[in-house]
């Protein structure tokens, strides 16, 4: 089963990159909601007890990449979720 | 010796066997043993809270409230980021960075609290230019126990050093030890630069991601940060003045945290004062009471007098005897009682014939806090570090770090002893 994700195209754009160990995203924020959502994430995630789960480094003009441990994969799609970043998940064979 | 003294040596050995053990948190040992001294009657109630240094207590509080704020403004990371990016993302240049910054934090901060700023922000740096970060993480822990070593707030033995004897200031501290502080991070970056060189290698792609990176977006509260920054320079400044204002160095410390408070606003108090270490502070209490059992029943002096005997009262020997075996021991036990036991049985050599106890005094500060890099278990900020890489899955193991802390250790206190002697003997 894989996690499958919609974005909400007028806030965000994602791109996915997996590696060996990790799974990179790049993410676009459209406008200082998006922006400010994801700077939620980013709190969750950095305020949390595992430091090398979810890296965020910021790259200007509003974009991010998210550098993700393959076993915090489905935490990460499911705090981008939860600040309505994205719009739909769901699990497909 | 007196019943009572045997009884405070027993009381004292056996806190400080389960201090070492680990098997009970060491806060809640060192409070019992403390009690058990006011108990048995080794020390009345009263005299126990004369005993309790409320300037270091004070001073550690105020420093933790300090830091605890101005790490939530995202500064740390934009100094980190903005060094490595000064480098051009070089992982060998990176890890000199990093390991300075460790050093010049580990000075004005506590250790414990620069390394945990610095850990998260070093597995960033090095996730981004995928190598391992263990090199980075050892290199930092070993510059946290040398940087401490260079101020009179960098290490806890040096906070109560500077607390118990009135005449050495801030500024004593400074022209004393920072010296052949710096001296010895010269020598070590050096010698972990070259140790290290082969392990730590990137590719260009990932050093072009590196240079991309916005250091500025890690600010999350400039307002803050200003008056942090702000804050903190008053503090410091405040260090270097404390003795001809007459003040003492925690009301200093306290007034900046208190200051900073009123600046940030009320919201911040409770988190604040929630990020204090308590079990530190305590820890502290704890042994300040059991020490003055020793001190009460007369174990010191007799402690001090066979010390003399050894030495003959000479100071070269009695310089070189408190160096290293306050490294040695620092090694493999915790410093803070060390030094808390060793402070009042300097005091008794001085009252003993020895004229000038200075070469004593900073003996037992570079002894104490250079100490700590012999071994994994040799200060906090070594085990908070392998704690956090090995929950990370980067395991940092004792023989691990054995193998390059203790020649590191060995050399750093050769150097202070070379140091002591030309300089004060």
């Amino acid at each position: 089963m894989k996690v499958h994700y919609k974005v909400f195209d007028s806030l965000a754009a994602i791109e996915e990159k997996p590696n060996d160990q990790d799974i990179e995203f790049i993410i676009e924020t459209k406008n200082e909601k998006a922006f400010n959502k994801l700077h939620e994430v980013r709190k969750f995630f950095e305020s949390d007890k595992v430091l090398t789960d979810v890296l965020f480094y910021t790259l200007g003009d509003h974009s991010f990449q998210v550098i993700v441990r393959r076993d915090s994969y489905t935490a990460f799609v499911l705090g981008l979720f939860g600040f309505q970043l994205i719009k739909q998940i769901e699990w497909r064979e | 010796m007196t019943n009572e003294a045997i009884i405070a040596i027993g009381i004292f050995l056996i806190t400080y066997a389960f201090i070492i053990s680990e098997k009970i948190h060491r806060t809640i040992v060192a409070m019992i043993g403390g009690i058990l001294m006011v108990a048995f009657g080794m020390v009345d109630q009263e005299t126990a809270l004369h005993h309790i240094d409320f300037n270091t207590i004070g001073l550690l509080t105020g420093m933790m409230i300090i830091v605890s704020i101005t790490a939530e403004t995202g500064l740390f990371k934009y100094i980190a980021i903005w060094s490595a990016k000064k480098v051009k993302g070089r992982p060998l240049a990176i890890l000199i960075v990093l390991s300075l910054i460790t050093a010049v934090g580990s000075a004005f901060l506590d250790n414990v609290t620069t390394v945990l700023l610095m850990v998260p922000v070093t597995f960033s740096i090095t996730r981004q230019l995928n190598i391992s970060p263990i090199p980075f993480l050892i290199t930092e822990i070993l510059m946290s126990n040398i940087g401490g070593t260079a101020t009179m707030i960098g290490d806890p033995p040096n906070i109560m050093i500077g607390s118990a004897v009135k005449e050495l200031s801030f500024m004593d501290f400074i022209t004393n030890l920072a010296p052949v502080v710096l001296v010895i991070i010269i020598v070590i970056m050096a010698i972990m630069a070259f140790y290290y060189r082969k392990n730590i290698h990137t590719t260009e792609e990932a050093r072009n991601r590196m240079m991309n990176l916005n250091e500025k977006d890690e600010i999350t509260d400039k307002p803050l940060m200003i008056k942090s920054i702000i804050v903190l320079l008053l503090t410091i400044i405040g260090f270097f003045l404390h003795q001809i204002a007459g003040i003492e160095s925690a009301t200093v410390a306290l007034a900046g945290a208190f200051l900073l408070l009123l600046l940030a606003g009320e919201h911040h108090l409770e988190n604040a004062l929630s990020k204090v270490e308590w079990t530190t502070i305590f820890f502290f209490i704890g042994l300040f009471v059991l020490v003055s059992g020793l001190v009460e029943t007369g174990v010191i002096k007799q402690l001090a007098a066979n010390a003399i005997d050894l030495t003959g009262g000479n100071v070269t020997a009695s310089a070189f005897l408190v160096l290293w075996l306050s490294a040695i021991a620092s090694a493999f036990v915790d410093n803070i009682p060390f030094v808390a036991t060793m402070i009042p049985l300097i005091q008794q050599m001085g009252e003993m014939g020895i004229n000038d106890l200075n070469p004593l005094w900073w003996s037992l500060a570079l002894g104490a806090c250079l100490g700590g890099n012999g071994t994994l278990i040799g200060a906090s900020a070594n085990v908070i570090v392998a704690g956090l890489a090995g929950k990370e899955g980067y395991k940092i193991s004792f023989i691990k770090f054995m193998a390059v802390g203790l020649p590191i250790m060995l050399i750093t206190v050769a150097i202070s002893m070379g140091y002591i002697y030309l300089r004060y003997l």
